[in-house]
């Protein structure tokens, strides 16, 4: 009896965290889908699964029941998009009795820093927290705040070095007790962690429990093209989440090869020469149930259109096609389609607007559209000639997969990860080369069997994946399995 | 009693910087050995410790006026040390004391010297000493190039620190080196004799509950420490030899930056790297300066010690204090250079290579050390504090 006790002492248990989930009141794409079919999946298959949130101010972890987390994911798989989201919102949790404030701490020592506020800190202290708050944040370090005086300057050296080595985190971790963590647990999180998660809390946590980690990596464009991102904040931000999930995880997925790849020249760039078990593992790409049904026409093209849903901002190239739709027009070629854009406006497309704007040529035959709901979106696929997805760099490129689900040939441009989403069988161009785009766009209008033979490999070669079978590769590895 | 002047372009009466240090602990030496001790200088006003009565002040912007190129307020100073108030409060003190040596540290105040030599002001008879700390020329060439400093101006401020260095080693009675490095060049610029004077390390103090409130700061962490001046040479070798970021070292581990390096380390970071500044000035803690107590136990309780200076010449202060410590040593050949003995040492990484140089840091962190306890290591270790590096300025008196 003790002997079977023992083993299943041993059993490992998934802890999933599921913040950004519970977060998002959006269309579940991208990240947010890949989370939310996967944790879809083990509501279904697996009742011992347990999951977690974090708080508002990151600095607790919270466990959230069965029942919550199958109610948000169920509204999610049945989301129309443009729908208000009403069904979930993050209640501000009062402070958790176990668990010291952490937002409290941090600007209290923030303030307390600078020695001419000091007063301040002290009232701020005495003013926001109940005595009981207090208490805890003196066990951390807040009684050093109200006992300190004006100390002679060795101590003031001292304390100098108190704070420079003081680190929130690990004082956090060192008196938090999450009790559904133990030596046992396998925390997965694979949301969108650098805006959701406390990775560093994680870490001395990890250290201090001994659970496993398994995270995610999508892609590393942030880093390695910074250019193609907002801002330097966020490149600088996703590095530091990079470095956490490397030093924190013992398994990490990657969304494909080039992905894997990428992080890997990450760790050789960065003299990493140790880091976690790296695996690729495809996602799923079948369409939801009701996108696949919905056919309802809001938006009657009449004329042959070209399609290309994504994000409109500057990494996706939008460019590339105004300029090549520019060329055929000016070359007056015979039965151009339209160039339909569908997706919301991101940064970086001056000149994408600049070029528009100039030419009310273009105005007729391009379309913008940043209002299509999934079930539009169905109709616009299927209608289409053909999809383009003429993307710099990507991580994986499920918009290109989605349009071979509807049969449609997708042209992409020749970045790796659009190769080996789209399995290597669709033409592929150079992102930048404007006269290659356009001989074979005039070669797809003119010559329709050359489109044609496309869509028969698609027909015939084409390999879809279901999310099921992503989520229970991943589930499999997440258990050291694989 | 002989009575020796020393001449300096900063004070001395609170050292915190290589420099500080070794004019002060020369000044100890001779003190210790019944010689009289004067130590004069002409200083920038940023210094906030200085003796009104034997520091002169002079203003950033008559520095900056004289000789308009970063980093040459050294050879500004010895510029504007021939005239003015400057000159005149050299003039005044030397005859006042009238020393009967007169002790160069470092080369810039030789013109005024040679101007009072040259107008009867002082007397041929008094014994001069040029006390380099490294090659002055080749030294601030490189850290001008370091820097992308160039043109004709620095042409001629390179020039001219040649000339001044090469006529005091011709007229100096002795020069004393860093390193005998330093000793060949400085013979072939004319000296007539040389005497090698290693920099030394005082001898330091556990503090046993300073260590063990360190311990309790730290949490658990490991540390490497990088002690430097607030030299840029410093910090451009930090990350030349830490790579593009400190993304290798696991959150368990950081580098404690000790000393006035901490203030110009981040500003120093190449552009490049900026993007992982996040991580990078994560990982690093800026302590600044440190009282003796606490640098002690934050030597003594370091799993490795950094010297990753890439630039300069003489023999690195930090380096003596690396040596001394006991503790493992990640460096680079120029930090070791005037410690060629280090190669015989145990736990102690000398190279070049990023990559190297990084894998011994990781080395140290994860696996440890291994106990130093051969006789001849411990006596190599021992040779390096001041009353043994010094023992060469006896030859000082025995010639005055």
């Amino acid at each position: 009896m003790s002997k079977i006790n023992n083993l299943k002492m041993e059993e490992k248990e998934l802890v999933v965290d599921v913040t950004t989930l519970l977060k998002w009141s959006r269309s579940p794409v991208g990240i947010i889908r890949t989370q939310l079919e996967f944790v879809h999946y083990l509501i279904a298959n697996d009742r011992t699964v347990k999951y977690f949130r974090f708080n508002e101010t990151k600095d607790a972890l919270l466990e959230v029941s069965f029942n919550e987390i199958q109610q948000q994911v169920t509204h999610l798989l049945n989301y129309k998009n443009k729908t208000a989201s009403s069904h979930h919102n993050i209640k501000n949790e009062s402070i958790s009795t176990s668990i010291i404030d952490f937002g409290i701490l941090k600007k209290v020592w923030r303030v307390y820093k600078n020695e001419g506020w000091r007063p301040l800190a002290i009232k701020i202290c005495k003013n926001i927290c109940t005595e009981k708050q207090l208490d805890m944040l003196k066990k951390v370090y807040i009684q050093l705040f109200l006992e300190s005086k004006s100390s002679p300057s060795k101590e003031n050296l001292k304390k100098s070095i108190e704070t420079i080595l003081f680190s929130p985190e690990i004082q956090l971790a060192n008196v938090m007790d999450v009790d559904f963590l133990t030596k046992n647990s396998i925390v997965i999180s694979i949301g969108l962690d650098w805006d959701y998660s406390n990775y560093p809390l994680l870490y001395w946590l990890k250290q201090k429990i001994g659970f496993e980690f398994v995270g995610a990596f999508y892609d590393g464009i942030p880093i390695v093209y910074p250019e193609l991102v907002q801002s330097d904040y966020f490149s600088k931000m996703f590095f530091s989440h990079i470095y956490y999930l490397t030093h924190l995880s013992d398994r990490i997925f990657c969304i494909s090869d080039y992905s894997k790849q990428q992080l890997k020249e990450i760790y050789k760039a960065h003299q990493i020469s140790k880091y976690p078990q790296l695996k690729t593992i495809h996602l799923g790409d079948s369409v939801f149930k009701n996108e696949v049904q919905a056919i309802s026409k809001k938006r009657g093209h009449k004329k042959d259109y070209v399609l290309y849903v994504s994000t409109i901002e500057a990494r996706k190239n939008h460019l590339l096609l105004l300029k090549v739709w520019q060329k055929l027009q000016k070359e007056q070629f015979h039965n151009l389609p339209d160039l339909v854009l569908v997706g919301m406006y991101g940064w970086g497309i001056d000149d994408v607007q600049e070029l528009y704007q100039n030419d009310n040529d273009l105005k007729k035959i391009i379309h913008f559209y940043d209002d299509v709901d999934d079930e539009e979106l169905v109709t616009m696929y299927k209608g289409s000639k053909f999809t383009v997805f003429p993307s710099f760099v990507e991580g994986w490129g499920l918009g290109a997969v989605e349009s071979m689900l509807y049969g449609k040939v997708c042209l992409i441009s020749n970045c790796d990860a659009l190769i080996e989403a789209t399995q290597g069988l669709m033409p592929a161009l150079p992102p930048t080369d404007v006269d290659l785009w356009a001989d074979m766009i005039k070669d797809f209008v003119s010559n329709p069997n050359a489109l044609d033979e496309y869509a028969q490999i698609i027909r015939q070669d084409f390999k879809s994946r279901s999310w099921a079978e992503f989520s229970s590769e991943f589930a499999e590895f997440a258990r050291g399995e694989t | 009693m002989k009575k020796i002047l020393q001449l300096s372009t900063y004070p001395i009466t609170q050292p915190l910087h290589g420099g500080q240090i070794r004019v002060s602990q020369i000044r100890k030496y001779f003190e210790a050995n019944n010689c009289q001790v004067k130590s004069l200088s002409l200083s920038e006003m940023s210094h906030s410790d200085y003796d009104p009565k034997d520091d002169f002040l002079l203003a950033a912007h008559e520095l900056s006026e004289r000789v308009d190129v970063h980093f040459c307020t050294d050879f500004a100073t010895s510029l504007l040390s021939t005239a003015g108030k400057a000159y005149e409060f050299l003039k005044k003190n030397i005859h006042n004391y009238s020393p009967d040596i007169i002790l160069l540290e470092q080369v810039w105040l030789w013109p005024a010297i040679k101007k009072l030599l040259d107008g009867g002001e002082l007397s041929k008879e008094v014994m001069l000493v040029y006390s380099s700390q490294n090659i002055e020329y080749k030294t601030k060439r490189l850290l001008l190039e370091s820097h992308d400093i160039n043109g004709t101006e620095v042409d001629t401020v390179i020039n001219g620190i040649y000339k001044l260095e090469k006529d005091l080693c011709e007229l100096a009675d002795m020069v004393i080196t860093c390193t005998s490095t330093d000793a060949d060049e400085f013979i072939a610029m004319g000296a007539k004799k040389t005497i090698i004077c290693n920099n030394g390390v005082e001898r330091r103090k556990i503090t046993p509950d300073v260590s063990v409130q360190l311990q309790l700061d730290l949490n658990g962490r490991k540390y490497a420490l990088f002690v430097g001046s607030a030299y840029p040479p410093n910090a451009l070798g930090f990350w030349e030899m830490m790579g593009d970021s400190l993304a290798w070292l696991p959150p368990e581990c950081i580098v404690l930056c000790v000393g006035g390096v901490s203030s110009i380390l981040e500003s120093y970071m190449p552009e490049f790297a900026k993007l992982y500044s996040y991580v990078s000035m994560d990982r690093i803690k800026k302590i600044g300066f440190v009282s003796e107590e606490l640098l002690a136990s934050l030597v003594d309780n370091a799993s490795v010690i950094l010297l990753p200076i890439t630039i300069g010449g003489g023999s690195n202060l930090k380096t003596a204090e690396a040596i001394a410590s006991g503790r493992p040593v990640v460096a680079t050949t120029t930090a070791c250079r005037g410690f060629d003995f280090v190669t015989k040492l145990n736990n102690f990484v000398v190279t070049d290579d990023q990559a190297v140089f990084i894998q011994g840091i990781r080395g140290f962190l994860y696996a440890g050390t291994q106990h130093i306890n051969d006789i001849e290591e411990i006596g190599l270790r021992e040779s390096v504090y001041w009353e043994e590096s010094l023992t060469g300025l006896k030859e000082v008196g025995l010639r005055s």
